[in-house]
């Protein structure tokens, strides 16, 4: 993949967020039903329980831990058969439980067209569960090639939005990748990314949410270097920039497009 | 400044819903203005907040922050370090949809002319 296409998906990915709690997700199978799930479930990293709510009446729980599926909560919801309720023993799912997981999860999408999906509660760092990426591969799917209706859009402003970097970080799980920019700017822009993300993420600093959720924050720098910093935030994954020019109003008002 | 002046900057922007003036080296709100009557807890906290996004150790390649920016879908907290004394900063809260160019312009002239 290229450093364009990284980029790309890795703000489709941050600036997609809202749609786990804000709006329902549509989808025309059971198939793409599980993949838009399954999409979600993979940038779950902190909460711990999932509620998919399908515009049928529909509810399902299921406990999740870092971008894994833990177990389906009982009850079974109605209208399922014997054989697509079993998961809802209530039993810790392993990967021997992977395909019949993928299964359930399109039975549940069954004759519903969308699903609004809710997080809740904060993940401990249980090691348990089946990874999104063996279910998303069962599906037959992978998890950011989803061609979600506002991604030409998103395309669209990213592309922007690189043109003006100078460097960009993805920072998730203590790790940071390069992906766009080398030399002392990375050098520079991880450091700076470091120590602000243990200011704003910590307990106690009262925007943490905004960014552990779907916000973003920009910092500007006027005088001789002329740059402003971006940090962009979803569930333990940022996506860190730096752009030319202290006046961070262009990268806010293309985020703000980028949002819908 | 006064809470007048504060008065003034925010009918210049009508989605800004509070704003006040702190001194972030000491953490003491100065003056505010806002369209409630918001307990000093939660302005302190605010203040507080500003101390912390222009703190030592926030500079990049040297030099210091003078703009931090909090965007959400629900709202954006917009702080403005004072360019004449950077112990002084502006915290506004505003609704998303405020008019970001407005509100920086704003600013700038409250806190003074800046390099």
């Amino acid at each position: 993949m290229s450093d364009g296409s990284r980029i790309r998906s890795a703000l489709k990915r941050a600036a997609s967020d809202g749609r786990i709690g804000s709006g329902p997700a549509s989808f025309s199978s059971p198939e793409g039903g599980a993949a838009r799930i399954l999409d979600a479930l993979d940038a779950i990293v902190m909460p711990r329980h999932m509620t998919l709510v399908f515009d049928t009446g529909r509810e399902v729980g299921c406990e999740v831990a870092g971008r894994r599926l833990v177990r389906f909560v009982a009850p079974a919801p109605d209208g399922l058969s014997p054989g697509e309720s079993e998961l809802f023993d209530g039993r810790e799912l392993t990967a021997e439980d992977a395909d019949h997981a993928v299964a359930t999860l399109m039975a549940v999408c069954r004759d519903c067209a969308s699903v609004q999906i809710r997080t809740g509660g904060v993940a401990d760092t249980t090691e348990t569960g089946i990874e999104t990426t063996t279910l998303l591969s069962i599906l037959g799917v992978g998890s950011d090639e989803d061609d979600s209706a506002p991604g030409d859009a998103l395309d669209r402003i990213a592309a922007a939005l690189e043109d003006r970097m100078q460097a960009s970080l993805f920072v998730h799980d203590e790790t940071m990748d390069v992906l766009l920019g080398d030399g002392d700017a990375v050098t520079e822009l991880g450091d700076w990314a470091a120590d602000m993300l243990e200011r704003v993420l910590a307990p106690g600093f009262p925007l943490a949410s905004m960014l552990e959720t779907d916000g973003i924050a920009v910092f500007a720098f006027p005088g001789t270097s002329g740059c402003h910093a971006m940090i962009a935030g979803r569930l333990g994954q940022y996506l860190v920039a730096l752009f030319d020019g202290a006046d961070p109003s262009e990268t806010l008002a293309a985020w703000r497009e980028l949002r819908g | 400044m006064t809470p007048h002046d504060l008065s003034k900057f925010r009918t210049r922007l009508p989605e800004c819903d509070l704003v006040l003036f702190a001194d972030i080296g000491s953490r003491t709100v100065l003056a505010a203005s806002g369209a409630l009557r918001h307990p000093q807890e939660y302005l302190d906290a605010l203040a507080g907040v500003a101390a912390e996004v222009f703190a030592d150790g926030t500079e990049f390649r040297g030099a210091a922050s003078t703009e931090a920016l909090f965007l959400s879908p629900t709202g954006l907290r917009a702080f403005f370090r004072s360019a004449d004394d950077p112990a002084e900063a502006l915290a506004c809260i505003c609704g998303p949809g405020v008019d970001l160019g407005n509100l920086r312009a704003a600013s700038h002239a409250i806190l003074g002319p800046r390099g």
